[in-house]
């Protein structure tokens, strides 16, 4: 399903950007990609609709910011990095690989990385078997 | 005394759905305790009496099961102990614990030593089981007052208090108190994510401590997410090239057919898909030289016509890719559901 997501993606993109800039082309596979991944491991997973709100947002903005060429950007809500209790200090590090990690409890963050791994893992796999059949 | 604590439950997890409460003699050897053998049956009436008394539900001595089979492995019991009740896990889990949380665990055994009556030597205790099963009812009572964490547990109880209250009391010289409780199943519960996640993240079993462990899931994560960057790179550089030449193309277009042999019956895809043909113009162009049949119906008719000719016809031409893809797909699906 993620595969089949992916490719359509891609081949949207292909039809949309141009093709002289690299850069947005791909940030916009790389959305893609992620985009895709979290919709097949669907609206259960912490960290796909954190990750999917995530995107949503960012495309809102980009059009917003091609509507009015004035980006309105909502203030960042900053939480209050505290220490807590009970678990070692590199989850915090964890915390802000996995999407939307900051806001699970250390439980939950280790079941969802789990899962997180997997889906990426795949994902990964997927966008390694189009470069090689692509190139070669 | 850690050790003593650490050992003492193995027979009642073992044996006590499977036997009547006589044979606890019998089992010890099994679990090559024999250095406490004096002291074992001590602890047990404790055990056995609630047991006896109350009867196990079928529920129970599955869960049983699967957690004995989990310690008669010696193995840490890690995505299977899912299946089995919570109370259950707490218990097959906790036999780890001591050894992580030593200092901690003998801070709770002084208190529980000074404040309570669990504490006691062991003839104490034995004379008086009835009056810690009447304690550890009270504990119940108080475990089920609380909301987060133990809320499986207090249904359970709710539901059938007999076994819940066998399933949740704190084994001798343990905290009893429901926050301690609470944080033993928090603990138990994280190194059992901490085992599953050693088995997904490669290199993280030889690893020792959490910590380290720790790394190495942030380094895989991030090598993952490092590597979807440069592919995503390499995609961007290499795509516009397809559509120059549409013979490159049609190893790019089995792919969604194959993946279209999936969702089939999935008819969500449907609606969307239909554009996904007007990107591959040119190659449906190819195909209608060699195919005829095939291509026209793709405009009209979306997908559902795609798996059936669109499939047969790619064996035909690209044979090489299909053990791949279908192998590839295999993976990706499993992983997946």
């Amino acid at each position: 399903m993620s595969a089949f997501h992916f490719l359509r993606a891609l081949s949207q993109i292909n039809k949309t950007t141009p093709k002289s800039s690299l850069l947005l082309r791909s940030r916009r596979i790389r959305h893609a990609a992620y985009a895709s991944m979290a919709y097949t491991a669907g609206r259960s997973r912490l960290w796909s609709r954190a990750l999917l709100r995530r995107l949503q947002r960012r495309s809102r903005l980009r059009y917003f910011s091609s509507q009015r060429t004035r980006a309105v950007i909502a203030p960042r809500r900053l939480k209050a990095v505290r220490p807590r209790s009970g678990e070692p200090s590199r989850a915090e590090a964890l915390r802000r690989l996995v999407p939307g990690g900051a806001g699970m409890d250390y439980c939950s963050l280790l079941d969802e990385t789990a899962h997180y791994i997997q889906c990426l893992s795949s994902q990964v796999q997927l966008m390694q078997k189009v470069v090689g059949s692509i190139s070669s | 005394m850690e050790a003593f604590s650490y050992e003492q439950h193995y027979p009642f997890l073992l044996d006590s759905p499977i036997l009547p409460p006589t044979p606890f003699e019998m089992s010890l050897p099994i679990q090559q305790v024999g250095e406490m053998n004096n002291n074992s049956p001590s602890c047990f009436p404790y055990y056995f009496s609630a047991e006896a008394i109350l009867g196990v539900s079928s529920v129970d001595a599955r869960a049983y099961e699967s957690s004995s089979s989990l310690d008669t492995a010696t193995k840490a019991p890690s995505v299977e102990s899912q299946i089995a009740p919570p109370s259950v896990v707490i218990e097959s889990h906790d036999e780890k614990v001591p050894k992580h949380q030593g200092s901690m665990e003998k801070k709770r055994k002084n208190g529980d030593k000074t404040c309570s009556s669990s504490g006691r030597s062991k003839n104490v205790k034995e004379s008086k089981s009835g009056k810690q099963r009447k304690r550890n009812c009270e504990l119940k009572g108080k475990e089920e007052k609380k909301p987060k964490c133990d809320d499986l547990k207090a249904t359970e109880a709710g539901e059938e208090p007999p076994p819940g209250y066998i399933h949740v009391r704190a084994r001798r010289g343990q905290a009893t108190d429901s926050h301690s409780l609470a944080e033993r199943v928090r603990r138990e519960k994280i190194s059992e994510r901490m085992k599953m996640l050693q088995g997904l993240v490669p290199g993280c079993d030889k690893v020792t401590g959490k910590a380290l462990m720790l790394d190495e899931i942030i380094n895989y994560v991030q090598s993952l997410q490092n590597q979807v960057e440069f592919l995503s790179m390499k995609l961007a550089s290499t795509n516009p090239s397809l559509y120059d030449f549409g013979v490159d193309l049609d190893d790019f277009m089995d792919k969604p057919e194959k993946m279209e042999n999936i969702p089939h019956q999935l008819t969500l895809v449907n609606p969307t898909t239909h554009f996904q043909p007007t990107a591959f113009d040119n190659a449906t162009n190819n195909y209608q030289m060699i195919d005829p049949p095939v291509p026209l119906l793709l405009h009209c008719q979306g997908p559902t016509a795609f798996p059936q000719d669109g499939g047969s016809f790619m064996i035909q031409v690209g044979e090489q890719r299909q053990p791949i893809l279908d192998q590839f797909e295999h993976n990706n699906m499993s992983s997946f559901q």
